[in-house]
């Protein structure tokens, strides 16, 4: 139970606002590669604010607030150059840093447009998606975390969810849910719709554990069956604060982001990369789609995993009322989220670097994450690819496949063996 | 030992705030800010949560709520506990709140 002060605290996200501020120590996949395939410039809303994402025609992004410092059009409608953009109104141009370099309308002679900068950012790309970041310089260096950057074929199911971010992080570090939620929920709704839901997230929890680390929080469970030797308990799975989470298994690697567009608003990706044995086929980029969460009768579609999540994560309203809860012990690892939170607003506010600032120039960021995931091996992969969002994927047949054929491959070379 | 010379503020000792000492006399603050409307379903709960809290840190005394520190409550059975993070030191665990003491035995 949070005071109104605290949840206020905990869930604003614009400019000024401690967690705000936190946030905008990291960055943030903003928009796809594509997307720029026909324009050059697109309009995109993240920390409360609205900003002008755009690309060069040589290739490089930059990110600048929306509205011109001049008369406040959009820039979005702007001239690109290759060193800025343009407003197209009057033709202020700004630089990459959202410095004014020409007032084209204003004599040559004066120094006005020394003294208009805009808020702007650095944008990169990583993964097929464009990387923003929009806190205070020096920038950190993009993590470059596995999923993102290792070969395998890539598959990024996004949605807009009416809801706060933090709500869908705090979901993170609640084990539980998934065995109520994706276990007994989804074989109540399977035995009303009429079809079988997967055995494999009906095991009821025996342990849950939270080990704070380098990254965020390791989050461990024994399921009925298993023992601490299990992947799910020795190796666990991380929550990649400030708000992503990394989960995997069966030979599909996927990273949870939650992109907080404001304070009532999610961009939701589940960026997954399936890498089975050695038939990868790496694509330019990823297949990237929208999936669907509510039906044609404005109802929750709660028949697949991550359906299931946001109905519970929207049905708690914008913003949840975290002065009416009742947290039990099972919630202990939501304490420690805003326990961490907290502490990290802290260091901003004391000029630190916050958790997962990273400053070194790498490769990759290998994170920790169960391989045999539930204990389910090779059914677990179809029982994601049909029971979660990838169902809505536009290579899901394909990619139904590639695993299964991995699996029967195996399955041929064991009997081989026993036969020899 | 901290220098009595010092201000509170060089030593990270703490002088309780007008929120924590009226806190501590049972007091509800009228601050819109801290707690729901009294029509609240749950209004009487959140407000024994306010008053029932640590108001204090265990290890260095100073304020939770002052020195940006947290506390989340959770229940077991009929103990309250309430882990707590303080800003101040660093301080975390958690202060438990019981009516009776229980000893669960481990299996044997």
């Amino acid at each position: 139970m949070l005071t109104v002060e605290q949840n206020n605290e905990l869930t604003q996200v614009g400019p000024g606002t401690p967690m705000g501020e936190l946030l905008r120590r990291y960055w943030y996949p903003i928009a796809f590669e594509q997307d720029f395939d026909s324009v050059p410039s697109r309009s995109v809303r993240l920390l409360s604010e609205d900003w002008t994402l755009y690309k060069t025609p040589g290739g490089k992004f930059g990110i600048i607030q929306e509205q011109c410092a001049h008369r406040r059009a959009s820039m979005t409608y702007g001239v690109v150059h290759e060193d800025g953009i343009r407003c197209g109104y009057h033709g202020w141009k700004y630089d990459f840093t959202g410095q004014c370099v020409e007032q084209p309308a204003e004599a040559e002679n004066q120094n006005f447009k020394d003294r208009v900068k805009m808020k702007g950012g650095t944008a990169q790309t990583m993964g097929g998606m464009v990387w923003v970041y929009v806190g205070p310089d020096p920038a950190p260096e993009l993590p470059r975390f596995d999923v993102f950057v290792k070969d395998g074929v890539r598959d990024v199911g996004y949605t807009t969810i009416p809801c706060n971010w933090l709500q869908i992080m705090e979901n993170s570090v609640d084990p539980h849910h998934v065995e109520w939620l994706h276990g007994y929920y989804f074989n109540f709704v399977g035995e009303t719709q009429g079809f079988e839901a997967p055995k494999a997230f009906q095991k009821r929890h025996i342990k849950t554990g939270f080990d704070e680390m380098e990254w965020g929080i390791l989050k461990r469970r024994v399921l009925e069956g298993s023992t601490e030797e299990g992947d799910d308990w020795k190796i666990g799975h991380p929550l990649v604060f400030p708000f992503y989470m990394r989960v995997g298994g069966a030979y599909i690697d996927q990273m949870q982001i939650r992109v907080p567009i404001d304070d009532t608003h999610t961009w939701k990706l589940f960026y997954s990369t399936h890498n089975p044995g050695e038939q990868l086929d790496v694509q330019d980029r990823p297949v990237v789609y929208e999936y669907l969460w509510k039906d044609d009768e404005g109802r929750f579609i709660t028949d697949y995993i991550e359906g299931q999540d946001i109905m519970a994560w929207v049905s708690q309203g914008p913003i949840t009322d975290r002065t009416q809860e009742h947290l039990g012990r099972s919630d202990a690892g939501v304490a420690l989220l805003r326990k961490m939170f907290k502490e990290n607003m802290r260091k901003v506010a004391n000029g630190e670097d916050p958790l997962g600032t990273i400053r070194e120039k790498h490769e990759i960021i290998n994170l920790p994450c169960e391989k045999d995931k539930f204990g389910a091996e090779r059914t677990f992969a179809a029982a994601w690819i049909n029971g979660g969002s990838m169902r809505y994927s536009p290579i899901k047949e394909q990619l139904l496949e590639m695993h299964e054929s991995y699996w029967a491959g195996i399955e041929a070379a064991e009997k081989a063996g026993a036969g020899a | 030992m901290p220098d009595p010379s010092s201000s509170p503020e060089a030593t990270g000792l703490r002088v309780a705030s007008a929120a924590d000492t009226a806190a501590m006399s049972g007091l509800l603050p009228e601050d819109p800010h801290q707690l729901p409307p009294p029509s609240a379903w749950f209004a009487p709960d959140a407000e024994r949560h306010y008053l029932d809290r640590p108001r204090f840190c265990p290890m260095c005394a100073s304020s939770i709520g002052e020195r940006g520190g947290i506390t989340t409550e959770y229940w077991t059975a009929d103990t309250r506990n309430f882990m707590t993070w303080c800003g101040e030191c660093g301080w975390f665990g958690e202060v438990v709140r019981f009516d009776r003491v229980t000893i669960l035995e481990e299996d044997h």
